[in-house]
């Protein structure tokens, strides 16, 4: 079982597409996803949809703990995210959460480069299909 | 200051709060709180009892007596307030009808939210995670993804050593409590015959 409490040194927004490795070991498994999100988030904002619903389910896009993915992709989500509108929320909320997750633990980003997110938004809940 | 805790593990509502409390503490400071379980339904009437030196707290009172000792590993005990109230006021209920409607409120907080409140296990998790994790109820609306953004969330915490580690903990001290008290009556039967 991980610890929820790993301490990670922040890292800069100018470093995120080669971030200096401090996560924990990938599986086998682990590391094909993690390439597979890597080439997926080369093609925001087509894909925010993907990562949406793999973010339903997951705190971290490779699940319980942080990895090299969710920074790469992050760096790469933030300045289309920087522009969504509420009316974009119901259909991005879990990337959302996500980015804002990783701007506050993660990465370093100045207060005037981050994703503002709007609590106050009432989303309609989601029930499973 | 020593501390000791010991829950009630047949207690109606189970402190699972107070026992990830603990071990919070214990992973993450220099203090260490002495866990121990009782097989039975209260322990002097309460269904958990935390010794703080001289002091003697109970219940719903043992996470907070925690939080304000150790405020740097138990964090936003003021902002977790309301949370910690909802956790032992709604989310213990076993009446389906009235805990779908808490269960809705903090599946629509979770929308944007990964932790109740910040960016970090805090005291309302802790509350609201226990409360879920005593209520028998609860179980299978999380294993349904009922509530999508619960059942994300809890299944996080729950990975964690401290929330879903330390009630397995729990379960085979209990069986462990269990096995030694039917040995205790054999052998009381024997000297009894004797």
């Amino acid at each position: 079982m991980s610890d929820l409490t790993a301490k990670f040194q922040k890292l800069s927004l100018s470093s995120l597409e080669s971030p200096t490795t401090q996560f924990g070991e990938l599986s086998d498994e682990q590391n094909a996803l993690q390439s597979q999100w890597l080439t997926l988030s080369k093609r925001f904002p087509e894909t925010f949809k993907e990562f949406n619903e793999n973010l339903k389910s997951k705190t971290y896009l490779l699940g319980n703990a942080p990895s090299e993915a969710d920074v790469v992709a992050f760096g790469r989500a933030l300045p289309l995210l920087k522009k969504f509108e509420s009316k974009d929320y119901a259909a991005n909320r879990h990337v959302i959460r996500w980015a804002d997750l990783i701007q506050n633990t993660l990465v370093d980003v100045p207060d005037s480069e981050k994703v503002v997110v709007d609590f106050s938004v009432e989303l309609p809940r989601e029930i499973k299909e | 200051m020593s501390y000791s805790l010991t829950i009630a593990a047949k207690a109606p509502v189970v402190a699972y709060d107070a026992l990830t409390a603990a071990a919070f503490v214990n992973s993450e400071t220099d203090s260490s709180i002495t866990v121990d379980f009782v097989d039975e339904k209260a322990v002097d009437g309460a269904s958990v009892v935390l010794k703080a030196g001289t002091e003697t707290v109970k219940d719903g009172a043992v996470v907070e007596k925690l939080a304000s000792e150790f405020p740097e590993v138990l964090v936003g005990a003021g902002q977790s307030a309301e949370w910690v109230q909802v956790a032992s006021s709604e989310l213990v209920v076993k009446d389906f009808k009235k805990l779908a409607v808490s269960l809705e409120k903090l599946d629509a907080h979770l929308n944007l939210r990964s932790f109740i409140v910040g960016y970090s296990v805090s005291v309302a998790d802790i509350a609201v995670w226990g409360a879920l994790r005593s209520n028998g109820m609860v179980g299978s609306i999380i294993k349904n993804t009922v509530y999508t953004n619960v059942t994300r969330w809890y299944q996080f915490l729950e990975q964690d050593k401290r929330f879903g580690g330390m009630v397995e903990l729990m379960a085979k001290a209990v069986a462990e409590l269990k096995k030694k008290s039917k040995v205790k009556a054999d052998g009381k039967k024997e000297s009894h015959k004797a």
